[in-house]
This record gives structure tokens, C-alpha cells and sequence, in this order.
């Protein structure tokens, strides 16, 4: 109880200051550029496998195969190269390596609504710049399932 | 109380303030430059809804640069320890998550620039800012000098 009424007794002054802090952050939203790398970055929009064999077949694509390292040594995409969230500091180098400037990056993982394939797309855009970056839906268990 | 209890109790809690505020100070003030990068950084820790990295970008580090110079501030005083307190249960959350999780990702804690991917010695530091916290709040208070 008595711990209770001194978190409540620090309340106050709390919410002053997080009001005040407020202040602040709205001038630097105000004044800044927009945060997060926004500016200028699509959302990585997703691709069906028969559109991104189609654009294979245009241009060239670099693919991502952002699954863990046992289902891509199992079989990916060709010359796909790995790229993840649990080692993305050990892989990047290698995604830099393979890039080519005017490729579009399609990220794929295992299949269904995969989460991971568009957060590493988001990331790749976020980090990297890179602008044109897509993911397949339905990840690999689609591409295997195409004809 | 004895007057040089109190004189000692004086020592500890200057001592804790300017430890906090100078931690917080820095941390905040390294963030609040590049608040891009460090959005990008809050949504490496993949647990934020979308859309929610950007404001907390450009807000967090004006509260944590608040609470640091509010520690000087007797009115407000244990609000601030109170929000640093709870600024380190929400660091230590995300960094444990994250250390948890595998993800080779920065802490983000103190800006950009830290390469290193979050490991053991990332969790020990977070959790040693929340026991900063902790203890400021729990010894920090205003004390009756009787005589």
C-alpha cells in the first residue's frame, strides 16, 4: 500500500515531464525530415511467382532467400543468396556482394502470409536504400508448387 | 536522523543523479540527432505495431533528456526516477527480446555507431540502467532533517 501511494505520489510530476518532453519532439517532427526512412521508400510490395518469373525473364533479379540456414542449404531458389534477421550482420556482406545496381531484390521465405520475407524487404529498404525490393507471396513453398 | 546521515544520504543520491542524468544525457542526446537511424534501430527489435517506430523515435530521447535535467529539478525529481525507472523495464524488455530471439541487430541504446549485434554483455549493461533506476527511486526522496 504504501509503496502503492508513493509511485501515485510521483505520478504527477511524471506526467508533467512526459508533457514536457512532448514539446520538444513535436518541434523536431516539425523541423526534421521524416524518421524511420520513409522518405522516398515504397513498402515492399508483394509478388506472385508467375509475376516475379515473368520479371526474371525481363531483367535481372537478385534473390533473397530470407529462411533459416538449413531450409536454404535444403534447396532454394538459383543463385538466390541467404539473408535473415538472426544473422544479418554475418550475411550482408554477401547480399552486397551479389547486388548489382538495377536489380530488383525479391525476398522470399518459407510460404503463406511469411512475415519474414517483407520485414527483411522493409529492412533491406531501410538500411540499405535500396528502392526497388519486393517479396514473393507464398515464398518458396509456391515457387516449388509453380509449374 | 543525524546530520551527517543526512550529509551522507546527500552524497549517495548526487551521486546517483549525476550518474543517471549524465547516462541519460548522452543517450538521449546521441539519439535525438539521427532520429532515422534510430527508428530504424526500434523496428530491427521487430515488436513495435507499424507505424509506431517514428514517433517514439523523435519522443524518446527528448524524454530521456528531459528526466536527466529534471533529476536536478526537486519538484519533479522522483517523477524523473520514476520515468527511468520504467525506461529501463521497457530497455531491458526489448534487449532481452531480442537477445532471446537470436536477432543480429544493435541495441540502438546510445545512437548509432554501435556496431556490435546485442549479446550477453548488451543485457548486463541494459539491466545495470534499470537497477540505476531502481535504486534512484528508492533511495532519491526527500528526507526530514530532524534535529
Amino acid at each position: 500500500m504504501r509503496i502503492c501511494a508513493d509511485v501515485r505520489s510521483a505520478l504527477r510530476p511524471a506526467v508533467v515531464l512526459l508533457v514536457i518532453a512532448a514539446v520538444p519532439a513535436l518541434v523536431a517532427a516539425w523541423w526534421l525530415p521524416r524518421p524511420a526512412g520513409q522518405e522516398g521508400l515504397a513498402t515492399p510490395t508483394a509478388l506472385s511467382v508467375a509475376a516475379a518469373q515473368a520479371l526474371a525473364a525481363r531483367q535481372a533479379v537478385l534473390w533473397v532467400d530470407a529462411r533459416d540456414a538449413a531450409a536454404h542449404a535444403a534447396g532454394t531458389v538459383p543463385g538466390a543468396v541467404p539473408l535473415r534477421h538472426d544473422a544479418w550482420e554475418t550475411l550482408l556482406p554477401g547480399f552486397v556482394d551479389a547486388w548489382q545496381p538495377g536489380q530488383t531484390v525479391v525476398v522470399f521465405c518459407d510460404g503463406g502470409g511469411c512475415a519474414a520475407a517483407r520485414s527483411v524487404a522493409q529492412r533491406l529498404q531501410r538500411e540499405l536504400g535500396l528502392a526497388d525490393v519486393t517479396y514473393l507471396d507464398g515464398g518458396w513453398a509456391a515457387w516449388k508448387a509453380a509449374p | 536522523m543525524e546530520g551527517g546521515s543526512v550529509t551522507g544520504w546527500h552524497l549517495v543520491a548526487w551521486i546517483l543523479r549525476l550518474s543517471a542524468a549524465g547516462l541519460f544525457a548522452y543517450a538521449g542526446y546521441a539519439k535525438v540527432l539521427d532520429p532515422t537511424t534510430f527508428a530504424a534501430e526500434l523496428d530491427n527489435y521487430r515488436l513495435l505495431p507499424a507505424g509506431w517506430s517514428g514517433p517514439l523515435s523523435l519522443y524518446l530521447p527528448w524524454l530521456e533528456l528531459t528526466c536527466a535535467t529534471a533529476l536536478f529539478v526537486p519538484a519533479v525529481r522522483r517523477g524523473a526516477w520514476l520515468l527511468l525507472a520504467a525506461l529501463g523495464f521497457g530497455f531491458v524488455g526489448f534487449v532481452v527480446s531480442a537477445w532471446i530471439r537470436g536477432l543480429d541487430i544493435t541495441c540502438g541504446c546510445f545512437g548509432p555507431g554501435g556496431a556490435r549485434p546485442i549479446d550477453l554483455l548488451t543485457v548486463t549493461r541494459t539491466t545495470a540502467v534499470l537497477a540505476l533506476g531502481l535504486t534512484g527511486y528508492a533511495i532519491d526522496r526527500p528526507r526530514v532533517e530532524r534535529s
